[in-house]
């Protein structure tokens, strides 16, 4: 009896584990083999049209190919413009300096320089149409230098080449077993809402501590630019999401807000328990307490769709429109007891409240309107995604890029060196691939190996395996177990750069063209030109300024604090969404480069947040100071403070704080002034008040020592590193 | 239709600029047909988007080479 029972139970388990593999592995796989599909069939269709090299078409698959599916077709498009782009460069440069091949050399470092430039300045999809445009200029470029005559043919057959491969990596990763963003997006969005609301219900029922706290704003600083990330590649991917698109960016524009005030209300209430304000903590928390309860009910479900939580919109409006009364109720209770000090404190907290109560509302309703496209669309703009471009960084791109590929073009000229277009077209394609990458020689180390065993997999495949082979079908099966070994590393994010340095090799040099011919020499000739192209970006990413050196990485640090100058003197026009995006996204930027380990991640965040919250504060101020009716002087002194503060930013000293705390006591009383005073409508009363608000939260940092050492914390350090050197 | 047209001094085969007017068609009637939820019906949406990017390509080809 025993005997049968024993396959049954074999058969779930063995079914559990082969779930098991597909569920962890499967993607992996399948990614392989519609790599391996995509790279065969372009070298197939080349082959058939006779295209002057195929292989261009089989590499510029595995250029594209991405383990993330679906991020295909986003940077098929950009690549497409970019190769269009860059064969329109050649033409011109070609035309101009193909007499003279030092001009003409020196010229396309500049075109190459630049392209790195922008790669490094537009860090998302864009800056594929960048790398594009470089490796297209320098593919048509120096095989057209050597033939002028030509140029428009050898053009012609590149464009064609590239396009080839991005049509057949496009279509081959929507086509076959597709795993659509859309579904991902959807979660991301489900996902985003609900983690924000169990945060907020528990951050104001005071149930989670300030180490979670951080910990969640990390998180929430992460999300935002993933999420950009997402919407910006299923743009291209998903109609539906195309149709969404403009209130996927409200969406995520509104969450930044919510978070951005909800840590202000959270730092606000660490203040108030430090100084012990017991009245107004008191009212504060019943207060915290009703909108926690509104948002979600003790035992409560959350709304797990976008159309579920249509109702919750309607309770945040009641509340949010209600909330004034209720605030004003409890100030009078405040009033009775405790001294004005206390009660600005509690203004400034109320006020705090009513904001992310609004924020909370808005990012609810532009979630629940997710739901139907057609209809009911929030009556605000979305604001575009504001990424923070560093122009310091992308010069030093932009700098290295010139400077690899005229080390190598002097070197080639010198030697009448037969490879140095190889080596050439190499040392641009990193250049531009890593110009952004956070820590590109770690990205060149794994290109190294992958280089060396790409030559080594190349050389068997070329000369044991594919010579005895004859047509089409054998040759792909020759080639397909080289190829599937590099395109499995790369589903590895830690061994991603090997295997794009191994197929690059791979591909460049395993020799398929339309003559087959067989010279070892030959091979180890393009291999070492291939080795020296990757040797000069790596060498430019190690000497010119690296991305990984301290001072670049101060100069960032710094440039997060100087964002706030932004707030005191950018044009006032969607002023708090600018701001607020490319603080965040410096962040994300700085936060992904981070030493966990020394707690550096948390000291970033705590200057970042504090620049937000000070920004705030002057953009409520500066709204205050436009207003039609304020009194000359009142508006002089505001405007003052303004500058004081935007000097302390700039260079943070005793004497510019000192100043910034005069500028902000005489601007507070103008604003107490302009109070008292009559004529004044109700929206000029409440931005009035909301200035009021802000210079009492400004004056609190700045007398704040923790927060004035989180803001010059790097002076120090660089002062420090200076008298070291000194 | 002549089969080959010029464009500042270029020839080139009048398919081109022929699919690149295909290509723009269909995303506007990709984009009609998610605004009104038809790919909520579609098995499998991108293998539908090709075909019908393929049917838009073909007749327009076969028009130019009748």
């Amino acid at each position: 009896m025993a005997a049968p029972a024993a396959p049954a139970r074999q058969g779930p388990a063995l079914r559990q584990a082969l779930a098991g593999w597909a569920g962890s592995e499967g993607p992996a796989w399948i990614f392989v083999f519609k790599t391996l599909a995509a790279a065969l069939l372009a070298l197939w269709i080349a082959f058939r049209l006779g295209f002057d090299s195929p292989r261009s078409a089989m590499l510029t698959v595995f250029i594209v190919a991405q383990p993330q599916t679906g991020l295909v077709l986003a940077k098929s498009f950009w690549r497409t413009v970019g190769t269009l782009v860059g064969c329109l460069a050649t033409f011109v440069l070609v035309g101009l300096f193909s007499q003279e091949r030092e001009l003409f050399l020196l010229a396309m470092s500049v075109w190459v320089g630049l392209c790195t430039a922008g790669a490094a300045l537009f860090r998302n999809f864009r800056a594929y149409a960048f790398v594009l445009a470089g490796y297209t200029a320098c593919l048509i470029g120096f095989p057209s230098a050597l033939q002028p005559q030509a140029t428009f043919s050898t053009a012609v057959f590149r464009v064609s080449e590239v396009m080839l491969g991005i049509l057949c990596a496009g279509l081959i990763t929507d086509l076959v077993l597709p795993q659509p963003l859309g579904l991902r997006l959807v979660g991301a969005v489900r996902g985003g809402y609900k983690e924000f609301l169990g945060f907020v219900a528990g951050a104001l029922r005071g149930r989670l501590d300030h180490a979670t706290q951080e910990r969640s704003h990390d998180h929430f600083v992460a999300n935002v630019i993933a999420f950009e990330a997402l919407r910006d590649a299923a743009y291209f991917e998903n109609p539906d999401a195309r149709v969404r698109s403009g209130r996927m960016r409200l969406f995520n524009a509104e969450f930044m807000a919510a978070t951005t005030s909800i840590h202000m209300l959270h730092q606000m209430m660490q203040r108030l328990r430090r100084r012990q304000c017991h009245r107004a903590l008191q009212q504060l928390a019943r207060l915290y307490q009703e909108l926690a309860d509104v948002l979600l009910p003790e035992g409560g479900a959350m709304p797990a769709t976008a159309a579920e939580a249509a109702p919750l919109v309607q309770q945040l409006r009641q509340h949010r429109d209600s909330l004034p009364q209720r605030i004003a109720a409890a100030r009078q209770d405040v009033a009775a007891r405790a001294d004005a000090e206390e009660l600005l404190d509690y203004d400034s907290a109320a006020d705090l409240l009513q904001r992310f109560a609004a924020d909370m509302h808005h990012y609810t309703e532009s979630y629940a309107s997710l739901a139907h496209p057609g209809t009911r669309r929030p009556a605000r703009q979305a604001p575009r995604y504001v990424a923070h471009a560093d122009p310091l960084t992308a010069v030093a791109a932009g700098v290295r890029g010139v400077a690899a590929l005229l080390a190598v073009s002097a070197f080639w000229i010198a030697t009448a060196w037969p490879s140095g277009p190889n080596a050439a077209i190499l040392a641009c394609v990193f250049c531009c691939l890593f110009a952004s990458a956070p820590s590109p020689l770690t990205a060149m180390r794994g290109v190294g190996i992958g280089f060396a065993w790409g030559l080594l997999a190349a050389f068997v495949c070329a000369f044991v395996v594919l010579p005895p082979l004859d047509g089409f079908a054998l040759l792909a099966a020759g080639m397909a177990p080289f190829i599937m070994a590099g395109v499995k590393l790369m589903t590895d994010a830690k061994t991603a750069g090997i295997g794009v340095g191994y197929l690059l090799m791979f591909g460049n040099i395993v020799g398929v063209e339309n003559v087959t011919r067989f010279d070892p020499a030959q091979v180890l000739n393009d291999g070492i030109a291939s080795l020296a192209g990757a040797l000069a970006a790596t060498l430019a990413f190690a000497l010119l300024l690296p991305a990984e050196s301290r001072r670049l990485r101060l100069h960032m640090v710094r440039s997060l604090r100087r964002r706030a100058l932004l707030a005191c003197n950018g044009s006032l026009d969607g002023l708090r969404h600018r701001f607020e995006n490319s603080t965040r996204d410096l962040l994300g930027q700085l936060l992904a480069g981070a030493d966990r380990a020394a707690g550096e991640d948390r000291r970033l965040l705590a200057r970042a947040l504090s620049v937000l919250e000070i920004g705030h504060a002057i953009i409520d101020l500066r709204e205050a100071a436009a207003i039609g009716t304020l009194s000359v002087g009142s508006r002089a002194a505001l405007h003052a403070c303004v500058r004081a503060v935007a000097r302390l930013f700039q260079k943070p000293n005793a004497l510019h704080r000192a100043h910034a705390l005069e500028g902000v006591a005489r601007a507070a009383a103008r604003i107490e002034h302009a109070l008292g005073e009559s004529g004044l409508d109700l929206a000029e009363r409440a931005a009035l008040q909301r200035g009021r608000v802000g210079l009492h939260l400004l004056r609190t940092l700045l007398l704040d020592d923790d927060t004035y050492q989180t803001l010059s914390a790097v002076e120090a350090a660089v002062a420090e590193e200076t008298a070291h050197a000194a | 239709m002549p089969r080959e047209i010029e464009l500042l001094g270029f020839y080139m085969p009048t398919l081109l600029p022929v699919f690149i007017l295909a290509f723009g068609l269909q995303w506007l009637l990709d984009s009609a047909l998610a605004r009104r939820g038809f790919y909520a019906h579609v098995w499998h949406p991108s293998l539908f988007r090709f075909s019908v990017f393929v049917c838009l390509f073909g007749v327009m080809g076969l028009a130019l080479y009748s």
